[in-house]
């Protein structure tokens, strides 16, 4: 009995691990082999190699010696953090009223929230385009910040709102009881409860305002503001003549490290958040 | 600094108004952490009014450049005159608006609908008994493809499609094929099913969960094939799940700018969809007015999408 389990169990693994590596190359292929390009010296980057034949570090000194990356990064780093700070407190503001309250605008708020699900991004380019210009927000950190705080708002209100249920909201009464004010109650008895999903949260707005490209290149126009995603569509290499291939390959490298890193050590929170409206909704 | 702003709220207008301290009636209703209506508006406000401005705002200035013939440059730039429906009605006749519908319903049909899903799914299904690690790896790579900046991702592409010395071309034998020229429909199709992926396969892995194991044992007992129990077990559990899954990945990808980035359209139209279009008539072209009207069309075509999927899902109850 314990025999034939065995082998039936034998023979299912080995097609799992079969259809599992055949996952595993197809999603990594084209991240190793960008790798493998930024490795690669200008010589040998067209012979088609896998594995570079000369190692070389040359690409990745040669985009930070660079203003226009090292701008670029700069700018992607502040903007993605400032705008996650913001978009994060503001939504947790709102999604803990919503969870909590009927209150008037609620519905309202829900209702726009399920709308941005359904609004063309590339739409709103070119009157937000009218807008920062005639204000002066055009080609500032500001100028990108204030849309992806809003486009932001709507995923971290929706995923928060959910966290936000799942905490019994016995828990608050029971604080006000032992004569806590709801000061009190929020801070010692709710945020440490909501703080994973906070966390969670700010992963997801981080990785969304990290990787716009759309309002990177059509709301700014010069370094000043320029994102990486968006530097990366100018990017010429370090110097005029150079073949860009490695340059490119080793600034996308960059940019994609800290989302892989991010991956790797909060995957199941990022997982819980992606799924937890869209399965209890 | 915007951190400490909740609890300076809090803190101001403690202690709580009496009257919501009452055991409410629905529970939903009941104001369990004393919050007060004004201050839960007040909590709200900062959101909403950014949500206005930014976004409310500038889609109902996309309804108006809609019924006018701005654009960019020229005398229409400084006096934009209002048109009616006439951007809609030219549209209508236009006939790379139409090969752009064609495409976005391609492209959703493809790569959203069947490719997403059934992929997804099919990872989700596999991946519900191996062991932990083999999952998490598997899961993790999936989300990686996801959650890549698109820049990154395009650029990915065109390095595995790449003519020459590209690793597809590598891999097939197939050296001097030009992918994204030849079949550049077909090519965008894959890789949004490659791209997407991740979404489907983690909403059907919570929802599996989901089913029953009692009902799969029993399934298993009475011989029924893969297929058949995925049909009568597995999927009545799962109903609402897909539904809701085909409805956002299918919103997404009609709105994916994405391809923009691999084809930017071409060759000559052959794989511009509506957002694409849509860029291409408003910054290349200066057609403000048209390529405002354009996009409220695809939103049209999102709510009815929402629409159909909501009818659905109520037949279900």
């Amino acid at each position: 009995m314990a025999g034939l389990g065995g082998t039936e169990t034998l023979g299912r693994k080995s097609r799992w691990a079969i259809l599992d590596l055949v996952v595993v190359v197809y999603a990594l292929v084209p991240v190793l082999w960008i790798m493998s390009l930024s490795f690669k010296t200008t010589k040998t980057l067209t012979d088609g190699n896998f594995i570079p034949r000369e190692w070389t570090l040359d690409n990745y000194k040669a985009i930070f010696q660079t203003s226009e990356f090292v701008r670029a990064l700069g700018n992607s780093i502040g903007i993605a953090i400032i705008s996650t700070v913001i978009a994060v407190v503001l939504g947790t503001m709102a999604a803990y009223a919503v969870a909590r309250l009927d209150f008037p605008g609620k519905k309202a708020l829900v209702g726009v929230s399920l709308l941005v699900a359904m609004f063309p991004q590339v739409s709103l380019v070119s009157p937000l385009f009218e807008i920062e210009r005639s204000v002066g927000l055009f080609n500032t950190w500001p100028g990108l910040i204030l849309p992806y705080i809003t486009f932001a708002l709507p995923l971290s209100i929706y995923t928060l709102s959910a966290f936000f249920r799942e905490i019994p909201w016995e828990l608050e009464k029971a604080a006000k009881m032992d004569g806590a004010t709801p000061a009190q109650a929020f801070r010692k008895v709710i945020a440490p409860l909501a703080a994973p999903g906070v966390f969670t949260t700010a992963i997801l707005v981080f990785i969304l305002c990290w990787n716009d490209f759309l309002f990177a290149i059509s709301l700014t126009s010069t370094s000043a503001s320029r994102t990486v995603p968006a530097a990366l569509s100018f990017f010429t290499g370090a110097s005029q003549f150079e073949d860009p291939t490695g340059s490119i390959s080793a600034a996308a490298v960059v940019i994609t490290v800290p989302i892989i890193v991010f991956v790797l050590l909060f995957q199941r929170r990022i997982v819980a958040g992606l799924t937890s409206g869209a399965v209890k909704g | 600094m915007p951190a400490a702003e909740p609890e300076v709220v809090l803190e101001r207008e403690v202690p709580a108004p009496q009257r919501n301290r009452r055991a409410g009636s629905r529970a939903a209703a009941t104001d369990a952490a004393g919050l007060g209506r004004a201050r839960a508006v007040g909590f709200v406000a900062p959101a909403l009014v950014l949500i206005g401005v930014f976004l409310v705002f500038p889609a109902l200035w996309t309804i108006y450049i809609g019924v006018t013939d701005y654009q960019l440059t020229g005398a229409a730039a400084a006096a934009p005159k209002v048109v009616g429906l006439a951007n809609f009605l030219s549209a209508l006749n236009d006939g790379l608006f139409h090969n752009a519908v064609w495409l976005t319903v391609l492209f959703v049909l493809g790569s959203a609908v069947i490719g997403q899903n059934l992929l997804g799914f099919a990872l989700a299904w596999l991946l519900r008994g191996v062991r932990p690690w083999l999952r998490r790896t598997v899961e993790s790579m999936v989300l990686l493809s996801w959650i890549l900046p698109s820049t990154v991702v395009a650029y990915l592409w065109f390095a595995v499609l790449d003519r020459n010395g590209g690793t597809l071309n590598a891999l097939l034998g197939t050296p001097g094929t030009a992918w994204l020229v030849t079949y550049p429909m077909a090519s965008l199709i894959v890789f949004n099913t490659w791209r997407g992926t991740a979404f489907s396969m983690l909403l059907y892995t919570s929802a599996l969960a989901a089913v029953p194991p009692s009902q799969l044992e029993t399934a298993r007992l009475v011989g029924a094939s893969g297929w058949q129990t995925v049909r009568d077990v597995v999927f009545p559990h799962i109903r609402g799940h897909v539904l809701t899954n085909t409805l956002l990945i299918s919103l997404w990808t009609a709105n994916d700018f994405t391809p923009f980035l691999l084809t930017a359209g071409g060759p000559n139209h052959a794989s511009e969809t509506l957002p694409v279009f849509i860029y291409r008539q408003a910054l290349e072209g200066g057609q403000l007015g048209y390529a405002s009207a354009v996009s409220l069309l695809l939103l049209l075509g999102n709510l009815l999408v929402a629409l159909v999927y909501l009818r659905l899902l109520r037949r279900r109850g």
